[in-house]
């Protein structure tokens, strides 16, 4: 499903070449929950990018279903996302101007959903993550737990094909990241593809598969 | 249609999270775009109110007011000066004519005022549509009543200046104390008085009726002959200007004529119409000031829509993280471009409406020019929308290159 051949990324910082990700080739299957696992700074959160179509490689090829993305330009891309994957990220981002509705409502927006269909179904997923009594609420009104769970019923919404999250229970207790963990875990056992950034190695057992990176080489 | 409609819905929805930073902003763009608007309609309602009054220019006869400024015995236009005047305007017509009322006893021994015009071919033209050469010849048009007090007394008539009309009334002499131009029968009244001059009257040799019972039409030339000065009236030489003549040159025109009469006869001064022209220059003077109020209200205008643009970009530095996320979710940068402009366009649209309504309900009620009526314009509405509405749009549009540069996976891996 997700294939990168030859794949590398590196940043100039200073006129000095720094490589984040060493040349590496990487496939995961539909379907597969696959964990990304490394210590800080060993371009895990960068490899999730990439595959999240938010960065490109410097060199080789990243492929969806024998289609290459890695030539497609930003606008084409962006489509891409808000089609195909959905994000949950560490800090929750969600968007502070907007209520917990709104806020699940927005990629479906960017997507031409009628109105009505968004509001249902954004009401749908929130009700979902068990947040169906706060649908109103801002982000400042709501715990990190359940800002969390909007973030996960907001990378639901336009019913992605696979699901990247960067640490996403790294900012909650222990009791709300179970919780948080029992919902991803839910969405990869109805099918759905889930590619998960962490440092934690319990999290690292119970996925299908942990690909280890150590200095920017890819270890599985 | 979907997606302008989501991307104009997300621009509202944050104008009302976000109201209270705009709120002043939107006043501030009301209160100059109701000056702006009331200053343009002011300005346009008293430009067509002057197109009016020059397209005026063609159907008024401009009368040009000689008044003696000493004890000249000259007339203010000789005969030569006015025929000089023709040949140089040619686009312009000169119904030139001196007026004498007089007054004589009528059949019933009643006094009655009687008009003898000394009258030009334009005159005549003008009046009477008369294409003949009249000003130099021999004829006389007459009104009936005063033909027949002629025919009863004969073909030479003397006109006394200065002298009471009076009748017999009883075998005794009842003068009328009003009437100081008097018309008597030659054969009843001496010689003595030294201003006094007589009129050949040929009614025999026409039959045209002039244009009222007791006008008499004379040829223009033949008042030279006795010219008087009169202090007590001021003599009017009336310009009519051919109408495919531009109203603004006919203007110019009549103000070129004044200049060659007064240049000719500095004994006299020349003056134009004056309700006219003080109207002209009064209202001159409100457009000039409608004009500098518009500039004003432009130069406050674009302050406040620097203030705009300095929170846009302010509210774009704040929101950089809720745009990255919008990207990741899909959200094309030109969407978001367009969704922050319009975002800037809702309040600004908002304080133009405000303003324009403000007018509209405003200024017919309360602004009251002298024959002006302030009415609404489209052209006023539209300038008004056009000139709030497009810097706001110029001004948010610089966002582009920030949002086009905008790297949101280096802004969500900050946080």
């Amino acid at each position: 499903m997700l294939k990168i051949v030859d794949g590398s990324k590196s940043y100039n910082h200073n006129d000095k070449i720094i490589n984040v990700l060493q040349p590496f080739n990487l496939l995961i299957e539909k379907g597969e929950f696959v964990a990304i696992r490394g210590k800080s700074g060993s371009g895990k959160s960068t490899l999730l990018h990439i595959l999240g179509c938010m960065d490109q490689l410097t060199t080789g090829d990243y492929y969806f279903n024998d289609n290459k993305l890695s030539t497609n330009k930003d606008n084409t891309l962006a489509k891409f996302r808000g089609k195909h994957f959905g994000f949950v990220f560490q800090a929750y981002h969600l968007i502070k101007e907007f209520t917990a509705l709104q806020n699940v409502e927005a990629p479906m927006a960017y997507m031409h959903t009628p109105r009505k269909l968004r509001r249902e179904r954004a009401l749908a997923l929130l009700s979902q993550v068990g947040l169906e009594d706060k649908v109103n609420f801002y982000p400042k009104q709501l715990s990190g737990g359940q800002q969390q769970r909007v973030a996960i019923a907001r990378a639901l919404a336009n019913q992605p094909d696979v699901i990247f999250a960067d640490e996403p229970t790294g900012n909650l207790d222990r009791d709300n990241g179970n919780k948080i963990i029992s919902l991803l875990c839910e969405l990869h056992r109805q099918g759905t593809t889930l590619v998960m950034v962490t440092h934690d190695g319990d999290l690292g057992k119970i996925a299908d598969r942990s690909i280890h990176l150590v200095d920017g080489h890819i270890k599985s | 249609m979907i997606r302008v409609m989501n991307i104009i819905s997300l621009a509202f929805r944050m104008v009302l999270y976000y109201w209270k930073s705009y709120i002043l902003i939107t006043l501030q763009i009301a209160a100059g775009a109701f000056v702006i608007y009331s200053s343009l309609t002011i300005y346009y309602s008293i430009e067509s109110r002057y197109k009016e009054m020059q397209d005026e220019v063609h159907a008024l006869t401009w009368n040009i007011v000689a008044q003696s400024t000493d004890d000249s015995d000259s007339p203010p236009i000789t005969y030569e000066q006015l025929l000089q005047l023709k040949n140089s305007y040619t686009e312009a017509m000169f119904p030139l004519h001196f007026v004498y009322p007089v007054h004589y006893p009528n059949q019933d021994n009643e006094l009655v005022e009687a008009y003898f015009i000394y009258a030009s071919d334009d005159y005549m033209k003008l009046m009477i549509q008369s294409d003949e050469t009249f000003e130099t010849s021999q004829h006389v048009y007459m009104g009936a009543e005063i033909k027949q007090f002629m025919e009863n007394n004969g073909d030479l008539l003397k006109l006394l200046p200065d002298t009471p009309a009076y009748r017999i009334i009883d075998e005794s002499l009842d003068i009328g104390e009003e009437a100081h131009y008097s018309i008597i029968p030659i054969t009843n009244v001496s010689n003595h008085k030294s201003n006094s001059f007589e009129i050949s009257i040929h009614f025999g040799e026409t039959d045209k009726k002039a244009l009222s019972e007791n006008i008499v039409l004379l040829p223009l030339k033949a008042v030279y002959e006795h010219h008087m000065p009169n202090i007590e009236m001021a003599l009017r030489l009336p310009v009519r200007v051919d109408p495919t003549v531009p109203g603004e040159e006919a203007t110019i025109l009549i103000m070129q004529v004044v200049s060659q009469l007064f240049s000719w006869n500095s004994a006299y001064s020349y003056n134009v119409s004056t309700q006219l022209q003080q109207f002209l220059l009064k209202m001159t003077g409100v457009k000039d000031t409608a004009v500098i109020v518009s500039v004003i209200a432009i130069v406050c205008l674009i302050l406040v829509i620097l203030g705009l643009t300095g929170l846009i970009h302010l509210l774009f530095n704040r929101r950089k993280q809720g745009l990255s996320i919008l990207i990741a979710m899909g959200a094309r940068r030109q969407d978001l471009w367009v969704s922050m402009v319009l975002e800037s366009m809702y309040p600004a649209l908002l304080g133009v409406g405000i303003g324009v309504l403000g007018g509209y309900y405003y200024l017919p009620r309360y602004v009251q020019l002298e024959q002006i009526e302030i009415s609404p314009t489209a052209i006023g509405m539209f300038f008004t929308v056009a000139g709030c509405l497009l810097p706001v749009f110029l001004s948010s549009s610089t966002l582009l290159l920030r949002i086009y540069n905008m790297k949101p996976i280096k802004i969500l891996s900050r946080e």
